[in-house]
């Protein structure tokens, strides 16, 4: 318990840690929100100047840091300048455009890496070990970008699938599983391709994670004791790979929000990564911040939940 | 006196952390002489045998060699009494460096101190080779096609490099086949004639302590609980560890003949 | 196929390719700025070896006026595609492995100093680390890129991008190293060393950095690839080497006009340019890994 105890605080310390560094990151931005009126002969210097000093971009660092703490503990995430919008709402949407892409996507690809690894391990150093193993370093070579853009091509050129977006127009007049079908159809080809990228690097993973345990000195005592090989596979096997594997996952939930964004600005899947990328060119101090916030924190706490998941799972960490 | 004798220890004591590893430790060795240090695991034999070699500082107390105190020295005159006392580690394979060819093994101190140039320093791995019966065709070998006992071979020589006065064997020959650990063991009595070299042998193994030194230290909790020559201790060992330890050895009888 | 064989040939198909990149000024027909007008998306010219002149102004193959060669057809502007594959392979590769070496140049030193030392030292630059490693890279990369000046010459935009991609890159390498460093420096021969006398400098240079090699080696195969696709993410966006110097990054963002692209084919050649690429480093990074897997 005390373990759990000390990774938690440590997690908070690392994101109160990060808040200060992006902060302070996005404040040694030259230039703001406003700074694009500079350029604008109709806008006077002295309006710019009021504008920043109206939303409060003029006060000393301390003081706007320890104001926004202040409010994001309240549940307040600032106000987005670029969108004239508050950063939470705006937020909300595209986080859960993101996670259900990135969460279908991870979803899938681990339910499909797992029996492929496991498989590809134990026909380790056969002809159909070789092939796969081919394959999936052919995969791995293929850019995502290209995968995208290619994808994109066959969509537009045979219409099977919608180029972009995330709902059809009149959407909201559908009836409910018409709609979930929609989604679904729009989530395809962005979903395939991040399958398809993920799926190298797991299958390697598990394949490695697999193939260690099935050489360990227990399990080959354990096929000479003439355990039946369903038994051996899910009850000792499994068990013993599964610590990389908890690390992996806790990695794949921690990048739920960041390793979309690519594909999202490429196949127009309204989530996080085009609204960053916006935000960044606009200079929009509040939003850039808060998405850099919510991404890292999702990345500690994918972490800190592997941690804490490896501390329960594996009884040699906690002798430690 | 403690600067009378050749190595004179008063008092010496280390502690880590609040544990004293040795306590006090006071005896004094005379040149050309072998002492051998026994005692149970943890009795504090590796850390003497660290402090007089200045991998450790001691807490307290005196070490006296030559004349000089070596405790009352500053870093560069410490640095260059290194090289009159050398420590020869336990392990052979690790403490050189697998990558390293017999060469640069031996010379390494020549070449860390600056002395000499590459003709003559290699001149002299010819040399410190044939010294400890090495073929110096082997120079250019790398360290790890040697065998242990070869290794422990060129670990002495290393160590004959910069000339020391006082050779620390900690547990030099464990690992070692006694083929091999007694032609180690001739060659450092060989090596005591010729250049009136100074040992303090650390060791599990009475037989050899009897064949080697002089005279024995018994230790025990950090502390030389006995201290005497070796047909002297044989004969009448007076603390009841060093019974203990004459009993526990199977390879002596109680009237000093090795079995 | 042994492993010596396997290593050769990554190492040989990466050198062509590198190569290939490193001599476009001589290999490509036509400087990467040269339009066309006349003749935009046209796609790849027939060669007909009677037209086809050698080493004409300085480069090695070329056509007499008016006609023109696009081995891999042409853009919008009438640029040849295939002269500005290699030319953008110059920046994108080069990038890469630039970029590499700056991470792996800090992270070595960091982490030997971390793994050497200790101490404070060791806790500052494992909690930096840390930091950093909080950070998701690519909107990390973004933010840094675009928080600086958005309009540079492209030299700037170069070093700027190697600079940034690099410096986000330490961390993995220096804690990997600081392994290595924290267990070579307690070894025997370390220690004799340093009974000799021997300095802090003359340990770590003589003794313990060879021990790091390894994990630089396969760390360089690791990051060069992220990092090129990393330059290629960038300046797909707008926020890397701009126009009119190509990089297959920004040459991948005119691929984007998708209802003619199927007609267009060849303006997908720099993405499937990479695909060697990637593929060569992948076979290098197993060559160098797996011994390691099998001595476990």
């Amino acid at each position: 318990m005390r373990y759990i105890g000390r990774r938690l605080l440590h997690g908070l310390l690392l994101l109160v840690a990060v808040s200060l560094l992006s902060f302070v990151f996005a404040d040694l931005a030259p230039g703001d929100y406003f700074s694009q009126f500079l350029t604008d002969p109709t806008v006077s210097p002295e309006t710019v100047a009021a504008l920043r000093a109206h939303s409060g971009l003029d006060r000393p660092f301390p003081v706007r840091y320890a104001a926004w703490v202040a409010s994001v503990l309240r549940g307040d995430f600032g106000y987005s300048l670029a969108f004239n919008s508050p950063v939470g709402p705006l937020l909300w949407t595209r986080v859960r455009a993101t996670l259900l892409l990135t969460g279908t996507a991870t979803l899938l690809a681990w339910l499909i890496a797992l029996p492929l690894g496991i498989w590809n391990a134990t026909v380790r150093g056969t002809w159909c070990d070789s092939l796969s193993q081919l394959l999936l370093s052919f995969l791995l070579s293929i850019p995502d970008l290209l995968l995208a853009i290619v994808f994109l091509m066959l969509a537009v050129e045979t219409g099977y699938f919608p180029a972009g977006g995330m709902v059809s127009p009149g959407w909201s007049s559908l009836s409910a599983p018409r709609r979930v079908c929609d989604v679904a159809w729009h989530l395809a080809l962005p979903v395939a391709v991040l399958v398809l990228g993920m799926l190298p690097i797991l299958v390697r993973h598990v394949r490695a994670s697999m193939a260690e345990a099935i050489d360990s000195p227990f399990a080959l005592s354990a096929r000479a004791q003439g355990i039946p090989r369903r038994r051996l596979l899910f009850r000792h096997l499994l068990p013993a790979a599964a610590n990389p594997l908890v690390s992996l996952a806790g990695v794949s939930l921690g990048t739920l929000l960041s390793a979309s964004l690519l594909i999202e600005v490429v196949m127009g899947w309204p989530g996080l990564g085009p609204l960053f990328l916006e935000a960044i060119m606009a200079r929009d101090f509040a939003l850039v911040l808060a998405v850099v916030m919510l991404s890292a924190s999702f990345l500690v706490i994918g972490n800190l939940l592997a941690d804490i998941l490896l501390y329960r799972l594996d009884p040699r960490i906690r002798i430690k | 006196m403690p600067a009378d004798s050749f190595l004179g220890v008063r008092g010496l004591s280390k502690t880590f952390a609040g544990r004293p590893a040795i306590q006090n430790v006071t005896f004094s060795l005379e040149r050309g002489r072998t002492l051998g240090l026994v005692g149970p695991s943890g009795s504090g034999k590796s850390t003497l045998a660290l402090c007089l070699s200045f991998f450790e500082t001691p807490t307290s107390g005196e070490i006296w060699l030559d004349g000089q105190n070596l405790c009352r020295l500053n870093r560069r005159q410490r640095s260059l009494m290194r090289a009159d006392i050398q420590l020869i580690f336990q392990e052979p394979a690790s403490s050189l460096n697998p990558r390293f060819t017999a060469a640069q093994i031996v010379t390494e101190p020549l070449l860390i101190r600056g002395i000499g140039t590459a003709q003559t320093r290699l001149l002299r791995a010819s040399e410190l080779m044939a010294t400890v019966g090495l073929s110096p065709h082997a120079l250019a070998t790398p360290a790890l096609e040697f065998s242990g006992g070869e290794r422990q071979r060129l670990a002495i020589a290393r160590a004959l490099a910069l000339q020391p006065k006082l050779l620390i064997l900690d547990e030099s020959f464990s690992g070692l086949d006694l083929s091999v650990e007694a032609q180690v063991s001739s060659l450092l009595l060989d090596l005591q004639q010729r250049h009136g070299l100074t040992y303090i042998l650390i060791s599990h193994d009475l037989a050899l302590v009897w064949r080697l030194a002089g005279e024995i230290a018994v230790m025990d909790h950090g502390s030389i609980v006995e201290h005497a020559p070796v047909a002297g201790l044989l004969a009448g060992p007076q603390h009841p560890l060093t019974i203990e330890l004459l009993n526990a050895s199977l390879a002596l009888s109680l009237d000093g003949a090795p079995a | 196929m042994t492993r010596r064989t396997k290593l050769a040939a990554a190492l040989v198909f990466l050198g062509i390719l590198h190569a290939l990149a490193i001599f476009a000024g001589f290999l490509a027909p036509y400087p990467y700025a040269e339009q066309h007008r006349e003749f935009p998306y046209s796609p790849p010219t027939p060669i007909h070896s009677s037209r086809l002149q050698f080493f004409v102004h300085g480069r090695l193959f070329g056509v007499p006026e008016p006609g023109v060669v696009f081995l891999l057809g042409s853009d919008a502007y009438g640029r040849d595609v295939f002269s500005r594959l290699l030319y953008g392979g110059r920046v994108s590769l080069f990038t890469g492995l630039l970029a590499a070496l700056l991470s792996l140049g800090l992270g070595l030193a960091l982490g030997t100093l971390a793994g050497f030392y200790g101490g404070w030292l060791d806790r500052l630059l494992m909690r930096g680390g840390e930091l950093v490693m909080a950070l998701p890279w690519l909107y990390l990369l973004l933010a840094v890129r675009a928080f600086l000046p958005l309009h540079i010459t492209t030299v700037a935009a170069f070093f700027l991008l190697v600079v940034v991609i690099g410096s986000v890159g330490w961390v993995r390498p220096a804690r990997l190293i600081r392994g290595v460093v924290l267990s070579a420096r307690e070894r025997g021969f370390v220690l004799a060393a340093r009974g000799f006398g021997a300095s802090d400098a003359y340990l770590i240079r003589r003794h313990i950095l060879p021990l790091t090699l390894g994990v630089v080696l396969t760390q360089a195969t690791v990051l060069i690839p992220q990092y090129i696709l990393a330059e290629v993410a960038l300046s797909f966006l707008g926020l890397g080497v701009s126009e009119p110097v190509p990089s297959w990054g920004n040459m991948l963002a005119e691929a984007q006009q998708y209802h003619a692209l199927v007609a267009h084919g060849w303006m997908l050649a720099p993405g499937l340019a990479m695909i060697p690429v990637l593929l060569g480093y992948l076979l290098l990074a197993d060559t160098l890994i797996a011994p390691a897997r099998r001595a476990r």
